[in-house]
């Protein structure tokens, strides 16, 4: 049974008092703050999720080959969204403050790591590279230049016009991988744009990743 | 290890004099700082209210408990919550 004195509350690891508020016991729980041993919040779930982040395999791996700060903030959000993904509301705020902060640039970044495809994006180069920092900058370049590198196809694009868009891309900046991606109702226009592009370019071949509900083709340029 | 305690239930009276304590203030909304001006999130610029904010240990960082500044705050400071 949880205490219901928010001094005693926190002393005993219970992150929320419900009742016994007054003034004496919030210059207590000051007292506690100053000493670093509590921290006030609105809503603890927020924080815990965080730090879930912060202990997964996938955060482990991106940050062993990415030093970027704002990258890593993005990979975060990323890893959010997808735990938010039942919580509508809660996603689209952060969709919207992930806007506000880093443009749809890195709206793009963090949905792309939503979505999962980060490992297979890294298992993808990891065949194709043998020297450890070629791979960091490789990785980090990826995601500098995500609006180059990767499209996500939605149900309501135009085929035509987001293939033209992709090989556009490719022959200006010659990307080492480039992503086409779509999930659920999408994943039939993402094979025909993806069919489109690699008729019209060369020197790429294509791999496939699917599941369920998503299909993930990399291009990748052939190595001379 | 640094225990969580939620403000959810704290009256907003009591959320007051909790910001007093730490050097701040509020207007009933918004939490002020010592000249009496919004304070703003660190990593999003938006004014913070004391509906949603988080105040957090080192040097009485507060901000508005949202994941992207909570994010922001574990990347800047590591994991010291």
């Amino acid at each position: 049974m949880s205490s219901k004195d928010p001094v005693e509350s926190a002393s005993k690891g219970v992150t929320e008092a419900i009742l016994e508020w007054s003034e004496e016991k919030v210059k207590q729980l000051v007292r506690k703050f100053r000493d670093r041993k509590i921290a006030f919040v609105h809503d603890p779930e927020t924080i815990e999720i965080a730090k879930e982040q912060r202990q997964t395999s996938e955060w482990e791996l991106f940050q062993m080959y990415v030093e970027d700060q704002r990258l890593h903030i993005l990979f975060q959000m990323g890893l959010t969204l997808r735990q938010l993904e039942k919580k509508e509301k809660e996603r689209n705020d952060l969709r919207l403050r992930i806007i506000k902060k880093y443009g749809t640039e890195g709206l793009h970044i963090a949905q792309f790591i939503q979505n999962g495809f980060f490992p297979k994006y890294l298992g993808n180069l990891l065949v194709r590279t043998r020297k450890p920092d070629e791979l960091k900058s490789e990785i980090t370049d990826f995601f500098k230049n995500i609006e180059v590198t990767n499209s996500y196809i939605q149900k309501t694009d135009n085929v035509e016009k987001e293939a033209a868009a992709i090989v556009a891309r490719v022959q200006s900046h010659s990307p080492r991988t480039y992503i086409i991606s779509g999930s659920r109702s999408a994943t039939n226009k993402c094979k025909q744009v993806k069919n489109i592009v690699m008729r019209r370019i060369t020197g790429y071949t294509e791999e496939l990743y699917r599941t369920e509900i998503k299909e993930v083709y990399f291009l990748n340029k052939v190595e001379k | 290890m640094t225990e969580l305690i939620s403000l959810k239930s704290m009256p907003d009276n009591l959320k007051i004099i909790l910001l007093k304590e730490l050097g701040y203030n509020s207007d009933g909304i918004f939490v002020l700082d010592k000249n009496g001006d919004k304070c703003l999130d660190r990593y999003t610029d938006e004014p913070i209210k004391i509906s949603n904010m988080a105040i957090l240990p080192g040097s009485t960082i507060i901000l508005d408990n949202n994941p992207l500044s909570i994010s922001s705050f574990l990347e800047e400071f590591g994991d010291v919550i």
